[in-house]
């Protein structure tokens, strides 16, 4: 969720294998507990304490990377709190996230294909087998977006993530209509768990924190044909279908390169080379000891490639999305506070935590910058919008105040910037730019852009040490050099 | 390098993968594209559109209902039927039987006895024109990926399906008609819901602001340091353009100050409108249309194109409930959009349309219904030669002639391209400029749907 001082001269010490050791190591910062007993206030449903969670963990957590594979497992795994109103419910769905991102792949499928909250997001919850006399098909949402959006996406690909194509240079894709249909009537028969005490039924209420229960009865148990031909045979249960049909797509070539790809995206460049992406996809297919889909092994690989390592290329790098925007600089600028309040800034950006529009997430992995050819995802919401509550956001915490909202429990604190060592360098302009620069850009600040603020800091009264300071730090972070991640 | 329009043409689909994904990655393939460009005189008159687009796939067959076949309508959609009393009727002349609205858009029922309000019946993306029995002996002739959220948006979006394209049909047409607003400072796109391929030319960017108007940047103030802080921002944005990503941030940003001034001042000094609008999602972005056409003046602008939104469609549960409210949202807020429009006296000059996802699936899943193809949409302004249905009504039978397959997502007999080319050449863009904003508009047989003057 961003660097802090400390954590950087860590790095440089104990070198970037050993610290991702340390970070697959450190206790998870979970969401269920907090979220139950935070004293929030008129928050009936929690979703304002499940909502400031992301910002709490980053400022207070010491599992960084996990929170930040989280996040963005977040984003292509997507349940939304904005149709799931429930703050609970939505922390049993970001635990799971959470406790799987440095396990296992096909266990992470399989608890979010039994999840409530998923369940009701995309309606396999008391989805029931067809029923043809009422002309009645099963729900097709859970089983088309499974696939196209959290598994194999809708193109064969081959291993470096470009596109099979067949023998007229077309795509060739991944499953057709029937396909579809067929695996909706896979993920017939599951309703919620059973509160407690209560008996079992076929459609049981409204319950988002016990994994989905199956019914026997509402599952379709005739044959069925899904992807590449492979066939259910009929009398499966729907423990027996599901288990197969998840098989099929977490064994299936796509998911390395698919899941790979956009953990990319999320975590380093938006434009990796192929050979970053193969590289990626083949520590999905074998961690090294002959296991498929070990997530440790996939975050290892994408944060260790060499191309992660070496110094960046022009158009290397990726757009900072508002949540990312918002912790990274109060990280590396050693803010404090408890971290309320930060939500309605990230939603102005338009990226409220936990909460995005559609299954589609903020943005979608291919969005490409118009009139260019590079792939910018984050870019998308940067609109004239909410690139100006950006800028209005970095004026608040430079020059404001970070206001608590009026939900946040009693003696909550937002966040806070201790301004003195910049005031102390603001003597020395090119100092105190070059300070920003270590900081923040990790000295990869373009000559022009530093002569720029150093300008813009020597025209500002020597005898208000406290503007100078401010002046640099709001030029750097509102900057569009520093909006990109390198 | 890249490849010309000739080339397109002449391989058909068979030579082009089709796809968004394919699309973005073979861009210098659009850019290569060969143009005819018309230069357009100044416009003297004023011409706006308005994309009301309808997020999820709005299920057109409980929004229009054919009252003459009550029956079968309800025998097929048991659990979701709407009650035939609900609904509010309409007679097309074209078509000749009795169908009726969606109880929820009673407020369009004057509009369409007025003849502003006309019905664009089963329209949606094709490569080609398709029979049922073509569909289904000829996949390569598909539009890719049906029934996918994204991929059909973008297929709406950008009028395009094989080869895709990776500009919107609002923005190619944009960047057909700038001559038309001569000098204007203003963007001719304006976006009220945020970024969209609709509005993105292959100049042409969407202009975009809340339904509250532009967000000012804060701050800043008269003091020198202010003002030196101001400089040094400004500066920077001139830097490092080389990177892609900083040149993008940059200039959202540069358009962003550039613009908000004039457009605060210009929102300042229109009259304020009487007409009152929905407190609601659509209606308050309509409302904000309202006022930048009230504003048009101050602008300097004389052509303009909208983009609206409103989402929640995908009813694929609880549908009768969902589309209950949305609908409403929808009618009132093209009611009342059209009545502003009246008191401004340009009721003649704005067309307003809606498009969405698809349409969805005939029959239903329980209590909702999956995502379908063909759908109908509704077209509403001075200009609109309303009170009728134009293109055809399906035939609404399970595994029927309009069916693609056994559960009613039927076939598309209006294409994207002939609605959006009716659209467009209303708006202003010349008849030889079509084929570059719709290239397969050769493919169909009515550019002009005829539901515009």
């Amino acid at each position: 969720m961003g660097p802090t001082q400390a954590h950087i001269g860590h790095v440089q010490k104990v070198g970037y294998a050993a610290f991702l050791q340390e970070q697959f190591a450190e206790a998870p910062s979970t969401y269920l507990d907090f979220v139950q007993t935070a004293a929030t206030v008129d928050d009936t449903y929690k979703v304002n304490a499940l909502r400031n969670r992301p910002f709490i963990n980053a400022l207070h957590g010491n599992d960084q990377l996990r929170q930040r594979v989280a996040l963005a497992l977040s984003q292509i795994l997507v349940v939304s709190s904005r149709d799931i109103y429930d703050g609970p419910g939505m922390a049993v769905y970001m635990d799971i996230l959470v406790r799987n991102a440095f396990g296992s792949f096909r266990t992470l499928l399989e608890e979010i294909t039994l999840n409530p909250a998923m369940g009701h997001y995309l309606d396999m919850v008391n989805n029931d087998k067809p029923n043809p006399s009422r002309h009645r098909t099963a729900n097709e949402n859970y089983a088309r977006e499974v696939m196209q959006l959290f598994s194999i996406g809708l193109y064969k690909m081959n291993p470096n993530g470009s596109l099979k194509l067949d023998a007229a240079s077309r795509p060739i894709p991944t499953y057709d209509q029937p396909v579809i249909e067929n695996m909706a009537r896979v993920f017939t028969g599951w309703t919620y768990g059973p509160l407690p005490g209560a008996t079992p039924k076929a459609h049981n209420p409204k319950n988002y924190l016990a994994p989905m229960v199956l019914w026997p009865a509402n599952h379709d148990t005739s044959a069925k044909t899904i992807l590449d031909g492979r066939g259910l045979p009929a009398g499966q249960t729907g423990d027996q279908d599901l288990a197969a049909a998840l098989d099929a797509l977490f064994l299936h070539p796509n998911a390395g390169p698919f899941l790979g790809r956009q953990l990319i995206q999320h975590l380093v460049t938006s434009n990796p080379s192929p050979g970053y992406v193969a590289r990626v996809a083949a520590a999905f297919a074998d961690n090294g000891s002959g296991v498929r889909g070990d997530l440790k092994a996939v975050v290892r690989a994408v944060l260790l490639d060499t191309e992660a390592r070496r110094a960046p290329t022009t158009d290397f790098g990726r757009p900072r999305e508002p949540i990312l925007f918002i912790t990274t600089l109060l990280r590396r600028l050693g803010a404090t506070g408890d971290g309320w309040g930060l939500t309605s800034s990230a939603s102005n950006m338009g990226q409220n935590p936990l909460s995005p529009p559609t299954v589609f997430s903020f943005f979608p992995p291919d969005y490409q910058v118009p009139g260019t050819l590079l792939f910018g995802p984050p870019l998308e919401i940067y609109t004239e919008s909410t690139a100006i509550r950006r800028s209005n956001f970095v004026n608040t915490l430079v020059f404001g105040t970070v206001g608590v909202p009026s939900y946040a429990p009693p003696g909550a604190t937002s966040v806070a910037l201790d301004l003195t060592p910049w005031i102390n360098l603001a003597g020395n302009p090119a100092a105190l730019v070059d300070d920003l620069n270590a900081r923040l850009m990790g000295g990869r600040m373009p000559a022009d852009m530093r002569a720029t603020i150093v300008q813009a800091v020597t025209n500002t009264s020597a005898t208000s040490p406290t503007t100078r300071a401010k002046t640099a730090l709001y030029l750097v972070a509102t900057s569009a050099q520093y909006s990109v991640q390198q | 390098m890249g490849r010309t329009r000739r080339d397109f043409l002449k391989g058909g689909c068979a030579t082009l993968g089709a796809g968004a994904f394919l699309a973005r990655l073979s861009r210098v393939d659009a850019l290569a594209q060969e143009h005819h460009h018309v230069r357009l005189a100044p416009a003297t008159d004023y011409r706006a559109l308005v994309c009301v687009f309808l997020n999820g796939g709005n299920d057109a067959w409980n929004t229009i209902v054919n009252l003459d076949d009550y029956a079968a309508y309800a025998a097929t959609r048991s659990s979701i039927a709407l009650p035939q009393t609900s609904l509010v009727p309409i007679r097309p002349p074209s078509d000749g039987r009795q169908f009726g609205l969606h109880p929820s858009l009673a407020g369009l029922a004057s509009l369409w006895n007025e003849q502003r309000l006309a019905i664009v019946c089963n329209a949606g993306p094709l490569v080609q024109p398709l029979t049922r029995s073509l569909y289904l002996s000829r996949p390569d002739l598909r539009p890719p990926n049906l029934f996918s959220h994204s991929d059909q948006v973008y297929q709406w979006q950008t009028g395009a399906t094989a080869p895709a394209l990776p500009t919107g049909w609002g923005g190619r047409t944009a960047d057909h008609t700038l001559g038309l607003n001569e000098s204007a400072v203003f963007p001719m796109i304006t976006s009220i819901a945020g970024s969209t391929v609709f509005g993105t030319g292959n100049v042409a960017r969407i202009y975009e602001v809340t339904p509250a108007g532009s967000v000012a940047l804060s701050g800043f103030s008269g003091s020198a340091s202010s003002q030196a802080r101001y400089d040094g921002m400004r500066t920077l944005l001139t830097l490092d353009r080389e990177a892609g990503f900083v040149r993008a941030a940059g200039d959202i940003v540069t358009k962003a100050l550039d613009t908000d001034q004039l457009l605060t001042g210009a929102l300042a000094t229109a009259p304020p409108l009487v007409t009152v609008f929905p407190v609601s999602t659509l209606g308050s972005q309509l409302k904000m249309v309202s006022r930048l056409i009230s504003a048009r003046a101050s602008l300097g602008i004389k052509r303009q194109i909208f983009f609206v939104s409103l989402g929640g469609f995908d009813t694929h549960s609880a549908q009768v409930t969902v589309q209950d409210g949305l609908l409403k949202d929808l009618g009132d807020s093209l009611a009342a959009f059209y009545a502003a429009t009246v008191e401004l006296g340009v009721d003649g000059s704005i067309t307003t349309f809606t498009c969405s996802d698809f349409g969805r699936t005939y029959s239903s899943n329980g209590t909702g219904t999956d995502h379908g193809w063909g759908s109908c949409h509704f077209v509403v302004g001075g200009s609109v030669r309303g009170g009728d249905f134009y293109g055809a009504w399906p035939t609404l039978a399970l595994a029927g002639p309009s069916d693609s397959g056994t559960i009613g997502r039927f076939i598309p007999t209006t294409s994207v391209e002939e609605y959006g080319a009716t659209l467009a050449t209303w708006y202003g863009l010349a008849p030889v400029d079509l084929p570059a904003v719709f290239p397969n508009i050769g493919h169909f047989d009515t550019p002009d749907l005829g539901f515009l003057t």
